[in-house]
């Protein structure tokens, strides 16, 4: 059993990360500063923190978006992914000071409540050009707020990894917010094309990376449709079409499958991760554990169960061998069910 | 034993190098990208006013109070700012009309209409207007330091059509930026509902003129209002002047939308 494994902890990659991430965010913070008070200094201090921190959160919010769909076109940009949290909680800092200062500076110290205020002030709910743009932020801010709070693994487990996924898929109708917020809002102010090219170029960028990742991911389901079916066995591939210590994925039946090859042997597992349902057959096998591609969780590959003291368990299959085709049955044993490998004779 | 010369596992907490040299790629155009986005960004943002609000500040000045039309205070050769005239509106705190804290203060001490006070707030002066906010709110009224005779002359009254838009002039003279359009629209409705008296901002060659807005038989019309702020209107009504401002009362069922 593997004596390398460790908790999902500190490390010098997730320290230099951060370190970078900070390095980002100084960048954006100082030159959005300093280019404000170069260019036009008759700026409140209140709207120069307002604006800072509300660009701020939306470079993040992009940036967060588009490594997603990025690392699943192209595996280099995985790294980029592996410390995504951090960002999120950062972004979530950002766009929190923004609010806050907004419900303050414009809503607060009035006749009635900050929170009254924003859904009261302008009731202009029926108008495009007038719509209480204020309204799409703090609902974003709320979705944030949530995200932010459940971001710990404590919450991943409690949740479970379904619902705390759906959570955390809100991020999308936040963003979605957050775009019309700006379309609604500032960009009925600053009238300026370049405001509009630029949001619509920001906003395609997102779709379209997630559409492309998802045309591939459609395109690759579809080819999963002509299996030849024997005896409840499925015909995959030859073995060789299988790289040593990696898996080879199949969607048979609604079942996603990695079938992994090591050591001269075969196994097959359930290929989503009960971690963050990460893609685990685009994952290797690395001391002898199937080792998820995005943040690193295990499993034995014979049982689907994560070394211990870990607790995680994946459904198997089994597999067959008939001369050098691999052959799948789709029906999935429970859960950590041992599977005697398939032994590959050269 | 296992080939993972390319594959990325974070929890190793190393990278290789190859996948250093293509993150350095990545991000060093991105690094190299934000400046200038933002420069655009930052660029092309309209102009923001000239604008002060000597937040933290309060002073004590002196001069006469009047509460019609409009509050104001008639200061003293005061220590103000040049070109800033010497007719201060009066504005409360935060979101409010001066009179919910004079009110009080007129309960206590007698009506103060015509008297010459000694009064404390922070000053806002923006295109040669001033206004003081009442930061101590029921404090603001220091000494009530005898009654003044005579009332500023009103002017002849002439009738106009403008276009133009409602501002609330607490935050146009120099609170917020921008305190005008749709980003300003709610908290402009906060500040007017509040009691702070709406103001009809029209172009004037390439600056502003500013109208106090009353309703036709010379009341306070704030609550009719609100629904106008912060877009282009058209209304008409009789404009005079007092106290170094201009006055337009106005029937808000002839206000017109311009889109
Ligand atoms: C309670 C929640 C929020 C309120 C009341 C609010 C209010 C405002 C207001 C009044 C403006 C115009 C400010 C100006 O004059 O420049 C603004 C702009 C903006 N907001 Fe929000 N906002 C909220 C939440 C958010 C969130 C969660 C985001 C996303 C990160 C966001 C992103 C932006 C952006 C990008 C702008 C344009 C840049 C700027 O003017 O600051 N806002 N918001
Ligand atoms: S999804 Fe996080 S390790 Fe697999």
């Amino acid at each position: 059993m593997s004596n390398t494994y460790s908790s999902v902890g500190w490390n010098n990659f997730k320290k230099s990360y951060d370190k970078i991430m900070l390095l980002g965010i100084g960048l954006i913070v100082s030159s959005f500063i300093g280019l404000q008070l170069v260019l036009d200094s008759n700026i409140t201090i209140e709207t120069l923190i307002i604006r800072t921190t509300s660009l701020t959160a939306v470079f993040l919010l992009h940036f967060i978006l588009i490594i997603g769909p990025l690392s699943r076109i192209n595996p280099a940009f995985l790294p980029l992914l592996y410390n995504r949290r951090h960002l999120g909680v950062t972004m979530f800092v950002f766009a929190a000071i923004h609010s806050i200062f907004c419900m303050i500076q414009f809503h607060a110290l009035g006749n009635v409540n900050p929170i009254e205020s924003i859904f009261l002030s302008n009731t202009k709910y029926l108008s495009i050009s007038q719509f209480p743009f204020q309204v799409f932020g703090f609902f974003a801010f709320i979705i944030f707020f949530l995200m932010a709070a459940t971001s710990h693994d404590f919450w991943l487990k409690n949740l479970s990894p379904k619902i705390w996924k759906a959570l955390h898929m809100m991020v999308y109708i936040a963003y979605g917010l957050v775009v019309l917020h700006i379309a609604l809002g500032i960009l009925q102010y600053e009238d300026k094309l370049v405001y509009w090219i630029l949001l619509i170029v920001s906003f395609g960028t997102v779709a379209g990376l997630h559409l492309w990742a998802g045309i591939k991911a459609f395109r690759w389901i579809r080819s999963q449709n002509k299996f030849l079916v024997e005896n409840g066995f499925a015909e995959v591939c030859t073995v060789d079409e299988i790289p040593t210590d990696c898996a080879k994925t199949v969607f048979i039946n609604g079942q996603n499958i990695a079938i992994f090859k090591y050591d001269n042997k075969l196994s097959a597992v359930n290929n989503v991760c009960r971690h963050q349902m990460g893609p685990i057959g685009e994952g290797k096998i690395i001391d002898g554990c199937i080792t998820c591609p995005w943040h690193g969780y295990q499993y034995l590959p014979e049982n689907g169960q994560s070394p211990p003291p870990f607790t995680e368990k994946l459904e198997t299959y089994e597999v067959k061998l008939i001369k050098d085709i691999v052959w799948i049955n789709p029906n999935p044993k429970p859960e950590g069910t041992f599977i005697e490998p398939v032994k590959i004779i050269q | 034993m296992s080939n993972n010369s390319n594959f990325f596992i974070g929890w190793k907490g190393t990278l290789s190098s190859s996948d250093k040299k293509w993150i350095r790629r990545i991000l060093i155009p991105a690094f190299v990208g934000i400046p200038i986005l933002l420069w655009c960004i930052v660029f092309f943002a309209k102009p923001f006013g000239t604008g002060v609000f000597e937040l933290g500040n309060v002073k004590t000045f002196t001069g006469v109070y009047y509460d019609d039309p409009f509050p104001v205070f008639l200061l003293d050769k005061e220590q103000l700012p040049t070109n800033t005239s010497n007719s201060a509106l009066l504005v409360g705190f935060g979101k409010h009309g001066a009179k919910t804290f004079m009110n009080p203060i007129e309960n206590s001490k007698g009506k103060l209409t015509g008297h010459r006070l000694k009064l404390q707030g922070t000053l806002i002066y923006g295109d040669g207007k001033t206004l003081i906010e009442l930061t101590k709110k029921e404090q603001s009224v220091l000494e009530v330091v005898s009654p003044e005779i005579g009332i500023a002359q009103k002017s002849r009254i002439s009738k106009q059509s403008l276009r133009g838009e409602i501002i609330d002039p607490k935050c146009w003279f120099g609170v917020m930026k921008p305190a005008e359009g749709k980003v300003h629209k709610s908290c402009a409705i906060r500040c007017i509902s509040g009691g702070i008296p709406p103001v009809f901002k029209i172009q004037k060659g390439t600056g502003f003129e500013y109208f106090i807005i009353k309703g036709s038989n010379g009341e306070d019309i704030n609550q009719h209002v609100l629904d106008f702020i912060g877009e282009e209107i058209q209304l008409s009504g009789e404009i005079y002047e007092r106290y170094g401002w201009k006055i337009i009362n106005v029937d808000p069922s002839s206000f017109e939308y311009i889109d």
